[in-house]
């Protein structure tokens, strides 16, 4: 039984690498980490996963990533458990003015 | 002289028609640089700071500094505007990129001071080392493209047909003619000395443009250091995934989503910060849309590694058209902030802005706070002649810059910035403004430092004297809290005072996505053969912050008054998105602020600008009487 729905977004060269913007992560679980979720989408992880770490261990740090639009840091970082609803937003880093 | 200057600046009394040129001093380079610096000291030296912006005895410096067109220099292509502002009254810089400064330079000369106004319409023809007044009369009412042309056309007779490309032109447009106080310059047909009607001064002294065109270079005192440092600077900005892959593909509007998605892109005149059509007209959809690749690369400022710049190109009626642009500023002002969602509606307002000679900063944001004047009922439907200003109209949208250019009916109070409009409809609460100066794209409810940021910078409402931005969302150098409070008020003063050196070097800010003051300092010291510390640097900075502020307090009476922000923002919380429930808390980082500044009710102590070598700025403070404590 699916009991939660996330929505993760990617942005800029991410969108172009992967070729989908957002897509509904289902997870059959009540709450999810950040890092665990997403595990679950294959491609994301395949591609991020080579710079970040295999746990993800420098996501943080590599790009930027807001849950809800919070940045994660001042969630609970890789941690941050995520619930129905929730949305993951993750940019490559970026600036301008 | 030092490296890096050519070591000359003309002086042009428009009245008498007289040029007479003056070397620069090299202890007054070492405390101001140049640019925005040293435009600001001279500016404090020779405008009465009561003096009419529009009036005779105003000025207007065109200002290059060390670093500008030194190849190598990455972002180097830049010059800025100095002058009294018809907008706020503050002492006033503006920054551009494009190829006009560097060639400013290579004409033989490091500033022009415009002063006293003409009789006529002119332009001034600055080439290897000398500076003639001609006739503008034929140029007169013609947009920046048509001017530009028009010019190069005319010189290309004297410099030959093959080197006419290598003259660069700086002009105003219609806008700046009619004196609106949101009129800007524009050099190389799309970059802009864009803030602070700068445009208007230079029309208010009957100067149509500048043309420059020479084959000078600039030295450098110590070459062999200078290669190691670009070599540095270089890697730097290649290993930085922000200016060798953000930058260069997305341009600045890779900002759109980013800012919308954290809650803070203002919309609807700072009603809201969620626009939840943001994707449209952000710069993934402009890269993949509407940019043409080849002409985007002419686009790219001189000497830049990054290249930001965007080209656009519309062929769907109604809005065809093409031309530079547009950049996150613009689509954010013409797009969230009137409810627009057009991206080609959007892109045909930037091109026109840039045709009639507008900052498009503020002509968007100034239509903004129409159509909330009007969505409050404050403005007589027949002063709108028929045009129904509605959010998310695209034809009201590039309706109102033309009328705003000509200031035709409406387009005349438009043309005076949001300050005066909402003034003289009833509602100045309306005028999302700080100091007069429109507001910029970020909502600061959810970005505390960057409130701060707004409300203490000395030429108004700006996103570019401290753009908290960096560290509150983007992580650059370092994360922080984005709603914190904390140490927000030291981080503030750092970031004023850097940039006020980077703008003075003349540099682009974008360099510091992936430099910082170290790298400016070897930069300096290589260029010009000075040996000065990253402190000394800074202290420069903070002196410019102080001068800036002495300026202010003379003409209008600045302090702690002024450093504050739109009752909504303060006053009325963001209603939804992640920001929810937030407004800026002012007053305890204003605390802060001063304490770092040395400050007392936001204006300079004697001891503070003592300190700084500014005995003489304390003394025309107490001469009227306008020193605190
Ligand atoms: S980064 Fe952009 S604005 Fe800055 S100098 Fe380069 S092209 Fe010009």
């Amino acid at each position: 039984m699916i009991s939660m729905k996330v929505l993760v977004e990617v942005f800029a060269n991410l969108q172009e690498k992967l070729g989908w913007a957002s897509r509904y992560v289902e997870v059959d679980a009540q709450e999810i980490d950040l890092a665990n979720l997403i595990k679950y989408v294959q491609d994301l992880y395949d591609l991020i996963s080579k710079e970040t770490g295999r746990d993800l261990e420098n996501l943080l740090d590599n790009y930027l990533v807001f849950v809800n639009g919070i940045h994660a840091q001042f969630k609970g970082g890789l941690q941050t458990l995520l619930r129905d609803g929730d949305k993951v937003s993750i940019f490559p880093p970026a600036a301008g003015g | 002289m030092p490296g890096g200057y050519i070591g000359k600046i003309a002086r042009v009394n428009l009245w008498n028609s007289r040029v007479s040129c003056e070397s620069l001093c090299e202890s007054t380079l070492m405390k101001w640089i140049g640019g925005r610096g040293l435009g600001v000291y001279l500016a404090l030296k020779e405008i009465p700071p009561k003096a009419d912006p529009f009036g005779p005895l105003n000025k207007a410096y065109v200002m290059t500094g060390p670093l500008t067109g030194i190849l190598g220099v990455p972002a180097s292509g830049r010059w800025c505007s100095v002058t009294k502002s018809p907008l706020t009254n503050t002492i006033h810089d503006a920054q551009s990129g494009g190829k006009f400064g560097p060639y400013l330079k290579f004409a033989g000369f490091d500033a022009i001071v415009l002063e006293e106004v003409s009789q006529h319409p002119v332009y001034l023809w600055v080439h290897d080392g000398k500076v003639e007044i001609r006739d503008a009369c034929h140029l007169w009412g013609a947009d920046t493209h048509a001017t530009t042309d028009a010019i190069v056309e005319e010189l290309s007779a004297e410099v030959g047909k093959s080197e006419a490309k290598d003259i660069k032109v700086a002009c105003i447009g219609p806008a700046g003619e009619n004196l609106s106080r949101i009129a800007c310059i524009i050099n190389d047909k799309a970059r802009a000395a864009g803030r602070g009607g700068h445009g208007a001064v230079w029309g208010s002294k009957k100067v149509k443009a500048i043309a420059v065109y020479g084959r000078e270079k600039p030295p450098i005192a110590n070459q062999s250091k200078f290669s190691e440092v670009v070599k540095e600077a270089m890697r730097k900005i290649k290993e930085s995934p922000v200016t060798s892959e953000s930058l260069p593909k997305y341009g600045t509007a890779i900002l759109v989503n980013i800012i919308n998605n954290a809650g803070i892109f203002p919309t609807r005149n700072f009603q809201t910060g969620v626009f939840p059509d943001a994707r449209l007209i952000s710069g993934e959809t402009i890269a993949s849309t509407t940019i043409d690749w080849e002409k985007q690369r002419e686009e790219v400022c001189w000497g830049c590694p990054i290249g930001c710049a965007r080209y656009s190109r519309i062929t769907k009626p109604p809005f065809t058209g093409e031309g530079g642009g547009p950049e996150y500023e613009t689509v954010w002002s013409f797009g969230a902030h009137t409810g627009v969602s057009d991206l080609a509606a959007v892109s045909k307002a930037h091109f026109l802005t840039n045709e009639l000679g507008l900052d498009a900063i503020s002509a968007g944001h100034v239509i903004g706070t129409l159509m909330e004047l009007v969505q409050r009922g404050k403005v007589p439907e027949d002063v709108l002649r028929g045009l129904k200003v509605e959010w998310g109209n695209g034809e009201a949208l590039v309706e109102l810059v033309w009328r705003m250019a000509y200031r035709s009916g409406i387009g005349c109070d438009l043309a005076e910035g949001a300050k005066r409009l909402a003034e003289k409809y009833g509602a100045p609460e309306l005028a999302m403004v700080v100091r007069g100066q429109e507001l910029p794209a970020y909502d600061p409810r959810g970005v505390q430092g960057h409130g701060l940021a707004y409300a203490t910078s000395n030429r108004g409402g700006c996103h570019l004297r401290a753009y908290l931005i960096s560290p509150e969302v983007l992580g650059v150098p370092k994360l922080v809290d984005r709603f914190d409070i904390k140490d927000k008020g030291p981080l503030v003063k750092e970031f004023q005072d850097v940039f006020a050196v980077v703008d003075s070097l003349v540099v682009c800010k974008f360099d510091t996505f992936a430099l910082w003051t170290d790298d400016f300092t070897k930069f300096m010291n290589a260029v010009t053969g000075w040996e000065l510390s990253s402190k000394d640097l800074e202290l420069i900075g903070e002196r410019i912050y102080n001068a800036e502020r002495v300026f202010n307090i003379l003409s209008f009476g600045d302090g702690k008054e002024y450093d504050t922000l739109p009752k909504r923002l303060l006053e009325e919380p963001m209603p939804e998105g992640p920001s929810k429930g937030r407004v800026v808390k002012l007053d305890e980082m204003l605390n802060d602020y001063y304490k770092a500044r040395g400050w007392i009710n936001g204006r300079p102590t004697r001891a503070k600008l003592e300190e700084l070598g500014l005995k003489w700025a304390a003394d025309l403070l107490e001469d009227e009487g306008l020193l605190p404590g």
